[in-house]
């Protein structure tokens, strides 16, 4: 009876720790650019690159309602002159893509600016343009606004501004795209202290149904990351990350990873000769907000590549030297975000080619579904329904939607985990995983004295223990200008190791005795 | 997916007129909450200022998951388990 009760304990803390996934949001901040109730500034975070080559512009997912906006706004931050913007040649377009700006779709609204644009040399620079019809940008959906290029485009250089804004304007000699100026990573670095960035802000009119505020999306995630998907380049290759991370993240260890892995036939034939992946950038997080990664210049060969980046929260980075970095992942945490890029470097291969338009295909098949209902799912699987499809029939049936285990965990923590008395476990590893870091006490002594002039002691033990940590760091060694902490800190992880491996394999040995030994006492064998 | 929706409303109705438990109990005007908050995040402050500890507390985490799925291990083999 009594084993049984520490069974149904354990399992409790077991799925305690399979599903404790719960992290608290920080308050949302707005940007400070927000003006009236009339004017919003669309978040960094609600905008994207679209994914595809040929839409470029923001690709602009709300994740609220904007209705009735009549005129679009756009920033561009920077220090060059705005030479380009002098003509009024320029067009602003919003389409409703409804698919993630992954195809072209109709014409919402369009608009030309409202004024003559002047030379500007200051950082900011402004132009309204307004729309010919009222547009509404509703939440779940995605639009694609961008700015074209009228005129006669005579140089392919850079006239200054924004280096972002005029980006894509490389294909004046081919006459393909020619006339259009394009943002290509629009507002990549939007809420940063970087000098080159644009912004849109949406404006209307009415006064008793103003434009909403915006969600702030707080949540740890990979903004963007460089080469982009489907890019060709020529070595050596830059690589780039940008990532948001939530301050509540902070405290445990937060990894970003960006690999590289070849994917044509050097694989095939070279695999065994040298490591799949390149591991090119492994950072860990120690303060919140926007950040843009280490920037790699790797020298590689011409083919096709993959490269994935990856954001998580991992209890063991770096313990083992990596080994278990990527395979021990912390399950309390729901900080994973992980995205693939596949591009080609100089000259693609046949194999690459195959097995990057299979990757990219498949991904684009299981991005594309989501079983929202049973009827959806009734009728892909029903063959005498036009919506039948094999395909996605097996993907609905096997593979769970992201958005509805979310919520079967969120039910399963509430409804279950949370009940007397194993709740009390789910509480215990919340406060072990989730609390904050908070200051160490402060021993204040008073001593009295005879003569009157009593005064007391203070102990800082954050004050002591900062000291300690910083002294380890500061103290250097003359000759080779290491600290203690360059010298003495593999030796420690080693010990640490060394020690939890020996006390692994000493339990594991002893797991056979134990049965044989208590076996043989209960006389089994015999 | 539906099946383990419905599988989790099951174990929740089942567990429904248990208490919930959100904070750990006050005993004896000792909040055991506030206390393991406070030392924990304690400890945080303490693994992030000093480096050493960090590791101890890899350490003590790698252990403590190594321990778990023995534990499981032998609660789903039971006699079974090697």
């Amino acid at each position: 009876m009594k084993r049984s009760i520490w069974k149904h304990v354990l399992l409790s803390l077991v799925f305690s720790f399979l599903f404790n996934v719960g992290t608290a949001y920080a308050d949302v901040t707005l940007l400070d650019l927000t003006s009236s109730n009339n004017t919003k500034f669309l978040q960094r975070n609600a905008m994207y690159a679209p994914e595809t080559s040929y839409a470029q512009g923001v690709c602009f997912i709300p994740t609220t309602d904007y209705e009735n906006v009549n005129r679009i706004q756009m920033y561009l931050f920077g220090t060059s002159t705005v030479e380009d913007m002098l003509s009024q040649n320029y067009r602003l377009s919003v389409q409703n893509t409804n698919d993630g700006c992954r195809t072209e779709a109709s014409e919402m609204s369009y608009g030309y600016p409202a004024t003559q644009p002047t030379v500007s040399t200051t950082e900011v620079f402004l132009e309204n343009f307004d729309l010919n019809q009222t547009v509404s940008f509703f939440s779940g959906f995605s639009y694609r606004i961008f700015i074209e290029y009228l005129g006669t485009v005579s140089s392919t250089t850079n006239n200054g501004f924004s280096t972002k804004f005029v980006a894509t304007r490389t294909n004046a000699s081919t006459g393909t795209n020619a006339n259009r100026h394009l943002f290509g990573l629009v507002d990549s670095t939007f809420g940063t202290s970087s000098s080159n960035y644009s912004a849109f802000a949406l404006i209307n009119a009415s006064t008793t149904n103003p434009i909403p505020d915006p969600v702030f999306d707080d949540k740890t995630r990979i903004i963007d990351f460089n080469p982009q998907n489907g890019a060709t380049t020529t070595s050596p290759v830059t690589f780039s990350l940008e990532a948001y991370v939530n301050e509540n993240d902070i405290g445990t260890v937060a990894t970003i990873q960006i690999t590289l892995e070849n994917i044509d036939q050097n694989v095939l034939l070279l695999g065994f000769l040298s490591p799949s992946q390149i591991t090119l950038v492994d950072e860990n997080i120690e303060t919140g907000g926007y950040f843009n990664f280490s920037t790699t210049t790797v020298v590689i060969g011409d083919g096709n590549y993959r490269v994935e980046a990856c954001i998580k929260r991992t209890f063991f980075g770096g313990l083992f030297g990596g080994f278990f970095e990527s395979s021990l992942v912390n399950l309390f945490s729901d900080v994973s975000d992980c995205q693939s890029h596949q591009f080609v470097v100089g000259t693609s291969t046949f194999i690459g080619n195959i097995s990057q338009n299979l990757w990219g295909d498949t991904n684009a098949f299981l991005e594309g579904l989501n079983a929202t209902s049973s009827e959806a799912l009734a009728s892909t699987c029903n063959p005498l329904n036009l919506n039948f499809d094999i395909r996605q029939c097996i993907v609905f049936l096997t593979v769970p939607d992201a958005n509805s285990l979310a919520e079967v965990i969120d039910l399963a923590r509430e409804g279950i985990l949370t009940r007397w008395p194993w709740g009390y476990g789910t509480r215990f590893i919340q406060i072990l995983t989730n609390s904050p870091t908070s200051t160490l006490p402060v021993v204040v002594v008073p001593i009295l004295t005879n003569t009157g002039n009593d005064t007391t002691l203070t102990f800082d033990f954050g004050d002591m223990v900062a000291g300690g940590g910083a002294l380890l760091d500061s103290v250097s060694d003359p000759v080779y200008g290491k600290n203690v902490r360059d010298v003495f800190e593999p030796f420690i992880i080693l010990f640490i190791s060394l020690l939890v491996v020996i006390i692994i394999v000493n339990d594991l040995m002893r797991i056979g005795r134990d049965r044989d030994s208590k076996d043989i006492q209960n006389n089994k064998y015999h | 997916m539906l099946i383990i929706n419905v599988f989790v409303l099951f174990l929740g109705s089942i567990f429904i007129w248990l208490p919930q438990i959100t904070t750990l109990p006050v005993i004896l005007g000792f909040d055991i909450d506030g206390a393991l908050v406070t030392g924990v995040g304690q400890f945080k402050t303490l693994a992030t200022t000093f480096w050493p500890w960090l590791y101890v507390f890899y350490g003590l985490l790698v252990l403590l998951g190594y321990f778990s799925i023995k534990q499981v291990i032998k609660f789903f083999l039971g006699s079974r388990a090697p």
